[in-house]
């Protein structure tokens, strides 16, 4: 029956709608979210992470003291060419240009004091430079890394069960339509959102192990999340834990998203309430770091730290409650009751 | 000889009385429901069917509750809706491969069955053809294949010739006389002809009540003796009791 579940779950259409729905919105966050989630222009903010990605890390330090230099000085030189202006002493061509040049300062001032601060505690702390270098702070949240394969998951929550409203007559009257037929849907579901999470977080890792890490059982580098460590790690042991949270984050949505299969009795339905169930906590998340670095800050001053373990073990609950709340709503809502 | 019994179930829809204390018995043959749209004729084929449950009341399969006896019960049920919906993208065959495979049978049996099955709806030259690509009676054919294919002992069909040519009617008037000789079977529909053609027994439902239950002789002497041996007696008697026609 696993394969009869499968069959139906995937075909040609399915895949071209989750790839389709995928890039539609990979492109969508990079567009709309970057900006967002830093808070900053994210125009503005892309074009100096791409200039900065150009160049070594001795050359992206010189590029920033030469950027912070040229800006501070046209900002700081706004009256003095006023009154210059003035007084006759500089051409109305020379002011325009000056104006040309003080608003695209104003404009990238506020993004560049972000990545002023960025590189700056990269600087003061060596250890932070470990995550910077390999890109893993990206891997700590799901806006930009493990989206897409969200997206995936979602499209595919949408096949499991509502497309079998029509058919239900016919199935719940079978021998097999009930408890097996449900058993062998979930089956197939976490069947195929297994192997597409796998194949996700293994090229990811891939391309992770690809890049020169260095002595994985040294000591790693501290997260730039709201958290700080409060022992030793090892690099290893840091991407282990990274991996491992995000696949159970993945397992939790799958779960999530078959419960609202059983619940939905129409796509739109299922769609928007997906969405919602995803977004909503994105969007909390994306500012609850900035919230939270002005606590920590506190915190530091204080010489506190927030153990990690705690964050670990409320993560491990929560998903887990979730996975089980989850099967068991999707089987109570089912009409694929028990016998 | 096998026996479906209803015992005094009820249905009710938050302001509406779908079934009202019904209380049936169905025997081995044809039995035919009548009644117009909202009578409960539907409600009742799903309460047997074990898709919805009653309000109050029991369904008896041989004296023991249907919804007690789970698998048991529907290894022996064969349920056709008003609206075939099967899977478009499968095949006729694939989807009788599947029911099959839904239904408990053997997948060799299967395999064997389907060709018959096929020929018996008259479908055989449509074995590879995508359920999607079927008109509206070829699809409803299927649905009558797909019901019988575990020879059922208790069989429902709601509205099963709508979307039927007439030649497509005989058959599938052979089709259930040749099931009725070993199942109870049920059927809801308003094509009367049909009705007269076939029932054994038949029940005239309205407004979730039982108005009459009988042979199709027995009810055109009682209640429309002047059209005795008149082909349209029972519509007759369908107009007294409910003032409409077909």
């Amino acid at each position: 029956m696993i394969k009869w579940e499968l069959r139906k779950l995937i075909n040609v259409i399915t895949a071209l709608s989750a790839a389709a729905l995928c890039v539609g919105w990979f492109f969508v966050c990079k567009l709309l979210f970057v900006g967002e989630y830093e808070g900053i222009n994210g125009a503005i903010y892309r074009n100096y992470i791409a200039e900065l990605s150009d160049l070594s890390f001795g050359e992206q330090s010189e590029f920033i003291e030469k950027e912070d230099a040229k800006i501070a000085e046209t900002l700081s030189a706004e009256t003095e060419m006023r009154d210059k202006y003035f007084l006759g002493e500089i051409s109305d061509d020379d002011y325009l240009d000056y104006l040309d040049r003080l608003e695209s300062c104003k404009a990238k001032s506020e993004t560049f004091a972000y990545i002023k601060h960025k590189y700056t505690r990269i600087c003061e702390d060596p250890r932070l430079k470990f995550t910077y270098d390999l890109e893993l702070e990206g891997h700590l949240t799901t806006m930009t890394a493990d989206f897409p394969l969200i997206i995936m998951l979602l499209i595919f929550g949408c096949f499991v069960i509502i497309p079998e409203i029509p058919t239900e007559s016919f199935i719940l009257t079978c021998k097999n339509g009930r408890r097996k037929t449900f058993a062998a849907k979930l089956a197939a579901y976490f069947i195929v959102c297994g192997v597409m999470i796998a194949a996700f977080n293994f090229a990811e890792l891939s391309a992770l192990f690809s890049k020169n890490l260095g002595d994985l059982n040294a000591p790693a580098a501290s997260m730039e999340a709201f958290e700080e460590l409060d022992r030793d790690i090892t690099s290893l042991g840091l991407i282990v834990r990274i991996f491992a949270f995000r696949l159970l984050g993945e397992i939790t949505i799958c779960a999530m998203f078959f419960a609202l299969s059983s619940l939905c009795r129409n796509h739109i339905a299922y769609f928007c309430s997906a969405v919602s169930l995803v977004m909503i906590p994105a969007f909390f998340a994306s500012f609850i770091p900035k919230f939270l670095r002005g606590v920590t800050v506190f915190y530091t001053l204080s010489g506190k730290s927030i153990p990690i373990e705690k964050t670990e073990l409320a993560v491990i609950f929560g998903a887990t409650a979730w996975i089980a709340a989850s099967f068991i709503t999707a089987k109570s809502k089912s009409r694929m009751n028990a016998d | 000889m096998n026996e479906l019994t209803l015992q005094n179930v009820t249905k009710k829809y938050r302001q509406k009385t779908a079934l009202d204390g019904v209380s049936l018995s169905f025997k081995t043959g044809i039995n035919a429901l009548l009644g117009p749209n909202g009578s409960g004729k539907t409600t009742m084929m799903n309460i047997i069917a074990d898709l919805i449950s009653a309000t109050s009341g029991s369904v008896l399969w041989n004296g023991a509750s249907v919804s007690k006896l789970g698998e048991k019960y529907r290894e022996i049920l064969g349920f056709m809706p008003q609206n075939v919906s099967l899977y478009k993208r499968f095949s006729a065959a694939e989807n009788l491969r599947y029911f099959g495979t839904l239904k408990g049978l053997n997948a060799s049996k299967t395999e064997l069955e389907i060709p018959r099955l096929l020929e018996k709806v008259n479908l055989a030259d449509c074995a590879d053809k995508k359920f999607g690509s079927f008109s509206g009676g070829m699809k409803q054919r299927l649905g009558i294949a797909v019901t019988i294919m575990n020879d059922p002992k208790l069989v429902i069909f709601d509205e099963p010739t709508a979307g039927l040519d007439p030649k497509e009617r005989m058959r599938f008037r052979d089709i259930l006389r040749e099931l009725s000789e070993s199942a109870v079977v049920i059927l809801s529909t308003h094509i009367v002809s049909d009705v007269e053609a076939l029932a054994d027994n038949i029940i005239l439902l309205k407004n979730g009540k039982i108005c009459e239950n009988g042979s199709a002789d027995e009810l055109r002497e009682k209640y429309a003796p002047e059209a005795s041996g008149d082909k349209s007696a029972l519509e007759m008697l369908y107009m007294n009791f409910f003032g409409e026609t077909e």
